[in-house]
């Protein structure tokens, strides 16, 4: 996290080129990838140079391959070809500014068969409801914020198998749910400090987390709506391996097991990210 | 018969028009209404597709209540939903009977 701060002040407040050096990575979490990804991405979007950033590529060849896969040297001269072999070609990664379905489905229909009844589905809609929010919600900047600049209402969703498990990450560069949530439509301020003086939280990031999650499931405010969150926890409840991290600035929500836990990081994501991890059986 | 990743896409996504291009609004409008309007009934088949997402399933459906063309009561004298997942079926039969106006 403090990287990507880092990152972030360098390229968009003062606006100066950097190579970002990633010559001694020799592994990489998928949610820390797509992240990275998502700021290099809106770093090049914005820049009026071409030179703006480059990235100095890792000496391990496989993590060479996997961030050249997933678009990491977008800004580089020296894209290589894809790679094919396994361990690389399971990384997958897409980007919209739409409610796009096709783009999810077509990396789960990669594990047709491979995954339990209704983890699928339940992927599927998780997936497509975060994009939704992300269209909806994870922009709405006030005048200031200038959130959409140069990128849109983009999210970034970055899928790997590995060791008979798959992670599927989508993330925004937006406001994040603890600020989006008061400014909702969909649910009355009221609604919402009620639930939070039910609840007995304190004013955190996570804390906020929980009562957007809870909102959902108890129904409060226009009927169907806002549903959106409790429908990606829902996903990984089908498995009893399954469990999914939602991560909103500072806050972390994580779901296992039917069973859920909050808490604070002391560096903020600077947006939403939302990562699951469900079982996948051998092809 | 309206069979969904049949006329319209295996990808539903998104509430409004603007939030994709098989948004719940525009399944609403394009296909739902015109078909209830030139059949009176009609079975609309839910399996197929590689999900829903509520934001989809509401606009759709409860969308259909809030648009006054016909009444709750209506509605699901004339709609009959068809899958194998039984909890799919529940969740569009609350938005078409609880959706405020």
């Amino acid at each position: 996290m403090e990287f990507l701060e880092s990152l972030r002040s360098k390229t968009l407040i003062k606006g100066i080129g950097v190579t970002v050096d990633l010559s001694r990575v020799e592994q990489i979490r998928p949610s820390a990838a797509l992240l990275l990804l998502a700021e290099i991405d809106r770093t090049l979007n914005r820049a009026i140079h071409t030179a703006a950033l480059r990235v100095a590529r890792p000496a391990d060849p496989v993590i060479d391959a996997v961030m050249n896969q997933i678009g990491i040297y977008r800004g580089n001269t020296d894209p290589s070809p894809e790679s094919q072999r396994d361990d690389v070609r399971h990384w997958r990664a897409a980007t919209g500014v739409l409610s796009e379905g096709q783009k999810s489905g077509s990396i789960l229909e990669f594990y047709d068969g491979r995954l339990a009844e209704g983890i699928t589905k339940g992927l599927y809609d998780g997936l497509v409801e975060a994009m939704t929010n992300t269209v909806h919600h994870a922009y709405a900047g006030q005048v200031g914020e200038e959130l959409k600049r140069h990128i849109g209402k983009r999210w970034w969703m970055l899928s790997q198998e590995r060791d008979g498990l798959l992670t599927v990450a989508i993330c925004d560069l937006g406001i994040g749910i603890p600020r989006s949530l008061p400014r909702s439509e969909t649910f009355s301020n009221a609604a919402v400090k009620a639930l939070w003086r039910i609840l007995g939280l304190d004013n955190s990031d996570g804390s906020a987390i929980k009562v957007a999650v809870e909102l959902g499931r108890t129904r409060t405010g226009e009927p169907g709506r806002g549903k959106g969150l409790s429908e990606i926890v829902r996903a990984v409840n089908l498995s009893t391996s399954g469990r999914v991290y939602i991560c909103s600035n500072r806050g972390v929500y994580a779901s296992a097991d039917g069973k859920d836990s909050f808490y604070n990081h002391s560096h903020s994501v600077r947006g939403t990210l939302i990562h699951w991890t469900v079982p996948v059986s051998d092809d | 018969m309206l069979d969904i990743a049949d006329v319209f896409t295996r990808f539903p996504a998104g509430r409004f028009r603007g939030d994709g291009p098989y948004s719940g609004e525009r399944f609403r409008d394009d296909y739902l209404i015109p078909a209830l309007e030139k059949y009176g009934k009609l079975i609309v088949r839910l399996d197929g597709t590689m999900g829903y997402g509520s934001s989809f399933l509401e606009e759709a459906f409860g969308g259909l209540v809030r648009a006054n063309r016909f009444s709750a009561n209506q509605l699901t004298a004339m709609i009959t939903l068809e899958s194998r997942d039984r909890s799919l079926i529940d969740e569009i039969t609350e938005y078409l009977t609880a959706t405020r106006h």
